[in-house]
């Protein structure tokens, strides 16, 4: 049983194929005709998904409107209130299914991120929750899906937005590296101090050959006072505009695997970050370098310092987020996405002018970056999302 | 400030260029004190601006033998002083800080123009007394170029702030042309498809 009975035309089997192959990207399974398998009644076949369906859209084009076929699927799923229409030209739907409301498509680049696309997936949510939002499937294609008894509250409040559970997540990921920056000092070895990190230091410092910061303080103001600006002001800026556009889509898998993939990241890093204390590059002997944003305000790092510990260097979060997000934008089309990519660059260059980060936390954190969201989006895609299903208000529970 | 990081003030008293006082200021950054002990030292040696004598013997020009090896400002302080202990370098200011400029700085001395300094009645030898006790010291101010590889940090911050720019105006051109697009495609009420409805798709 697919989630999805698609009606068109044959005429418009390039539209229809673009069409089911972006709903399906977007996590629903569809039944079309070309799907039918040679030898079996197709009519028998037809007429089973077109009753297991739990949508029908119907593709209203030039031709479609004019097919007896396309008008009796229409006519069905019209019936279960179940229909969508979609015009994919400047037509009115035939009598009778002008009253539902309609997603017009004709100038529809192909993309899932398209407006009117996105109208539509929101409609569609409401009737079929994509898989990415549904509990584990049932094992038998037959048998209805059957939730638990009544959820808890606490469960029906994550369940009433699909953003609010990796929200949720992305809110306990930082109280947790609140709370870790918070006992870090207790745990480095007694005694030491910041100097327990000295000896990785000067590992790192052979690694980059002795590079020298010296004459640091010379950098020219745009240097140090536009780095600053990307370190502390582009980053979060870049951050919360990437969640809030892949927030208030309507298909959530976006938001969804950007949140998984920064709790992934982050528990990745705090090993690292409890246990193997690298000091930031000002802060070591023999590097010559400073914090050049003590050159715009001192102020700055201190903002941050609750978040961010003098010694938690390895990987470095900031590029590690940095390359998560851009990356992200990418895989979700998120728009800007050029500018972000350019402005992510600064960022990460930031991080090694600013004297904070070695070359090898910069490497190990886009690596740990990449994976995190690779890991996060094939979690999130095979339906094993750990975020509850989105169930909207107005859909009641099977 | 933070962390443990400084900043170090160092003021040139008595000299002063264009109305103000000369100084430099050091952010020093560092966590263990034997650190900082060394921080400032390399400071010392490297980056803070060094006094010298003039050398009263050459009354062509005002010359200052050279000790030091950095490149100096084209314009510095004086001040002209009466030495009571020169052993001790004990003295006495006389008069306000003037500025020359930098005529030669060669590899063994650095010369400044005359014009703020006194002549002798014929105008053209300087009236210095080697044996006197008048003196003039001048402050050989540092010139400390940035490093190339932070130039090249910073032109690449720009280059990516251009990029950003002109990616967005890219951005915003594609959005502009998908609009009217949209708009062209909007239902319009049309009479009903007549004719026979197709008996299969």
């Amino acid at each position: 049983m697919a989630d999805i009975f698609l009606s068109y035309s044959r005429v418009d089997l390039e539209r229809a194929r673009q069409f089911e192959d972006a709903l399906e990207r977007c996590g629903w399974s569809v039944f079309w005709d070309r799907e039918l398998v040679p030898g079996v009644g197709y009519r028998d076949v037809i007429e089973r998904e077109l009753n297991d369906a739990r949508c029908v859209i119907v593709l209203w084009s030039h031709t479609s409107v004019e097919s007896a076929w396309v008008i009796d699927e229409a006519e069905e799923g019209n019936k279960k209130g179940r229909l969508i229409s979609v015009l994919l030209d400047d037509v009115v739907p035939p009598l009778g299914f002008r009253q539902s409301q309609s997603a017009t498509l004709a100038a529809w680049p192909g993309n899932v991120d398209d407006n009117e696309f996105q109208l539509l997936t929101r409609r569609l949510q409401t009737l079929c929750p994509a898989a990415a939002d549904r509990s584990p499937a049932p094992v038998s294609p037959r048998k209805p899906v059957v939730r638990a008894a009544t959820p808890s509250p606490a469960r029906r409040a994550l369940q009433w937005h699909p953003s609010i559970a990796p929200t949720l997540l992305l809110a306990v990921v930082f109280l947790i590296n609140y709370a870790e920056t918070s006992v870090d000092a207790l745990l480095t070895p007694a005694g030491l101090g910041a100097e327990a990190g000295y000896p990785i230091a000067d590992a790192f410092r052979w690694f980059e050959r002795g590079l020298s910061f010296d004459l640091h303080d010379t950098t020219s103001p745009i240097g140090y006072y536009g780095y600053s600006a990307s370190y502390f002001v582009i980053f979060p800026a870049l951050c919360l505009y990437v969640a809030a556009v892949l927030g208030r889509r309507a298909e959530p898998r976006g938001y969804q695997t950007v949140a998984l993939a920064v709790a992934i990241d982050y528990l990745i890093s705090l090993p690292f970050f409890l246990f193997f204390p690298v000091p930031e590059r000002w802060s070591s002997p023999g590097t010559e370098a400073m914090l050049l944003s003590d050159k715009v305000s001192d102020r700055l790092i201190e903002l941050v310092r609750p978040l961010s510990g003098l010694d938690n260097c390895f990987p470095s979060f900031h590029v590690s987020l940095t390359v998560l997000v851009v990356s992200a934008c990418f895989m979700f089309r998120v728009p800007l996405r050029s500018t972000a990519a350019a402005l992510g660059a600064t960022i990460v260059l930031s991080t090694f002018v600013l004297g904070v980060h070695w070359l090898p936390d910069m490497m190990a954190g886009a690596a740990v970056g990449i994976a995190s969201l690779l890991l996060a989006s094939r979690v999130v895609q095979r339906g094993r999302s750990p975020f509850p299903a989105y169930l909207p208000p107005s859909v009641s529970v099977i | 400030m933070h962390d443990g990081a400084v900043r170090l003030t160092v003021r040139y008293e008595n000299f002063r260029l264009d109305g103000a006082e000369v100084t430099q200021q050091f952010d020093v950054s560092f966590q263990a004190p034997a650190d900082l002990t060394r921080r400032l030292v390399s400071l010392v040696h490297a980056r803070l601006h060094r006094i010298r004598p003039v050398w009263l013997y050459n009354d062509n020009a005002p010359t200052v033998l050279r000790d030091v090896d950095f490149d100096v400002a084209r314009r510095v302080p004086f001040q002209e002083i009466q030495w009571n202990e020169p052993q001790r370098n004990d003295y006495r200011l006389e008069g306000e800080s003037r500025v020359a400029s930098v005529e030669k700085a060669e590899t063994f001395e650095i010369q400044l123009a005359k014009d703020e300094f006194p002549r002798r009645p014929d105008n053209r030898s300087l009236d210095f007394e080697p044996m006197g006790r008048e003196g003039f010291r001048v402050l050989l101010m540092r010139v400390t170029p940035e490093r190339t590889l932070f130039r090249a940090l910073t032109l690449a911050f720009v280059v990516l702030l251009v990029l950003a720019a002109v990616a967005l105006v890219w951005d915003a051109w594609r959005w502009q042309l998908r609009q009217p697009a949209r708009a062209a495609v909007r239902p319009r009420p049309i009479p009903l498809p007549v004719g026979d409805l197709l008996e299969s798709r």
